[in-house]
């Protein structure tokens, strides 16, 4: 089957049908006859070789080339100073010539936001959009509650965010009492894809390839890891993984609003000039206020 | 008998005569299915997937389900107009549906060889 593989904008394909089906069988007798060509020819060869030039010419061992994994993340999370005052610490890494940034928000306090958001308020140092917005009804996807009040229901995704009081859990269950706790203590919570479970990435269903940002946990730590270029949902979720994530949502990615502010005060746009909002009134974020 | 596709989701679902579906955009993570009736349907799936729900429900021999480029599945049997020079593609029932499409050169050029046979 064809479907659901792969296609450039400057190609067509039949879905279903029989058309694919003959050129697959096309193809098949294809390989067939290049495999009994190889065969015959390295029958050919076996057969006309001398044999001392059978005998190996040098004994030296073939050492192995072994893959040597970067330093864990962990390392250099252990060398952010907490003492310093609120700031975003950016480092950058890659995983598998995967080219990520990490954001780690220090001496912050993490919560949603809805509506326009603007960078131009200093006190926030980085804000990234959260919940999917549906295009054909503006609506929030998925269960969302802003500061007590419940704004959408249902499980579209398993993924979770809830934060009360500052202090942020996000993790992966189809039902979590965390959203009726929201509700009762005047917290926040959102859904998302899951990332990473346990340690574990996490296999999701869409396949396009995108911008990527999660919300994540490493070593007891939270950040935000990005992703600039157009990767698979599930490439980087492994990419996560590998990095030493614990646990993992996913925000928004493609072009989605989003900027942090470096040390000197500057707006760094997560997608460079994407520095404008979507006009849409359940745009919503999650952001790492100064303390 | 009409031949029906049912796209679903884990809280929607759609179902659709195969033959009234003119065409299915691609929205990011959405699709919008556009029938001939006018109606149209946003599903939170990528078109990917609904490509391959489309091809796991017609019956074989039935190829009227094409797909063109990242964003764009039509019904065939709609095609009215192709000109490769303006990238355009119309579909249309001949009465009331029509909606003008834009495809590459070379994916319309495709297009056309094939409906011309």
């Amino acid at each position: 089957m064809t479907n659901g593989q792969e296609i450039n904008e400057d190609e067509i394909r039949i879905i279903g049908g029989g058309g694919k089906k003959k050129r697959s069988r096309r193809l098949w007798w294809l390989w067939l006859l290049l495999a009994l060509a190889m065969v015959a020819v390295g029958v050919l060869v076996v057969v006309l070789q001398p044999k001392n030039q059978t005998e190996p010419l040098d004994e030296t061992p073939v050492t192995e080339q072994q893959t040597v994994d970067a330093e864990p993340a962990i390392t250099w999370l252990d060398n952010v100073d907490n003492s310093q005052s609120a700031e975003i610490v950016v480092l950058d890494t890659a995983v598998d010539s995967m080219q990520l940034q990490v954001l780690i928000p220090i001496n912050t306090t993490p919560e949603l936001y809805i509506g326009k958001l603007s960078d131009s308020d200093s006190d926030i140092l980085l804000a990234t959009m959260a919940a999917d917005i549906r295009r054909d009804n503006g609506k929030i996807v998925g269960a969302y509650v802003y500061a007590g009040e419940p704004l959408s229901w249902g499980l579209s995704k398993r993924g979770y965010c809830a934060i009360f009081d500052g202090r942020m859990t996000i993790g992966v269950a189809d039902n979590s009492p965390l959203f009726e706790q929201a509700t009762e203590q005047g917290g926040f919570f959102f859904r998302q894809y899951a990332a990473v479970d346990n340690g574990a990435a996490v296999e999701n269903n869409p396949e396009n390839a995108a911008p990527r940002r999660a919300l994540c946990v490493m070593d007891g730590r939270y950040c935000i890891v990005a992703c600039a270029d157009r990767v698979m949902m599930n490439d980087f979720s492994k990419a996560l993984a590998r990095l030493g994530v614990e646990e993992a949502v996913y925000l928004v990615g493609g072009s989605a609003h989003g900027w942090w502010r470096d040390g000197e005060g500057r707006v760094n746009h997560f997608i460079e000039g994407n520095d404008r909002p979507y006009n849409k009134k359940y745009m919503n974020y999650i952001v790492f206020r100064a303390n | 008998m009409k031949e029906y596709l049912i796209i679903s989701t884990s809280v929607e679902l759609v179902r659709i005569a195969a033959d009234d579906v003119l065409c299915i955009l691609a929205d990011g993570n959405y699709s919008t299915i556009s029938a001939v009736n006018g109606e149209t349907r946003v599903v939170t799936l990528q078109l990917g997937q609904v490509e391959r729900l489309i091809a796991n429900q017609l019956t074989s021999g039935n190829t009227d389900f094409i797909r063109i480029g990242k964003s764009l599945i039509i019904n065939r049997q709609y095609i009215n107009y192709i000109n490769i020079q303006k990238q355009q593609l119309a579909l249309s029932d001949g009465k009331s549906a029509s909606i003008m499409l834009t495809a590459s050169k070379e994916a319309l050029k495709q297009l056309k060889d094939l409906v011309v046979g």
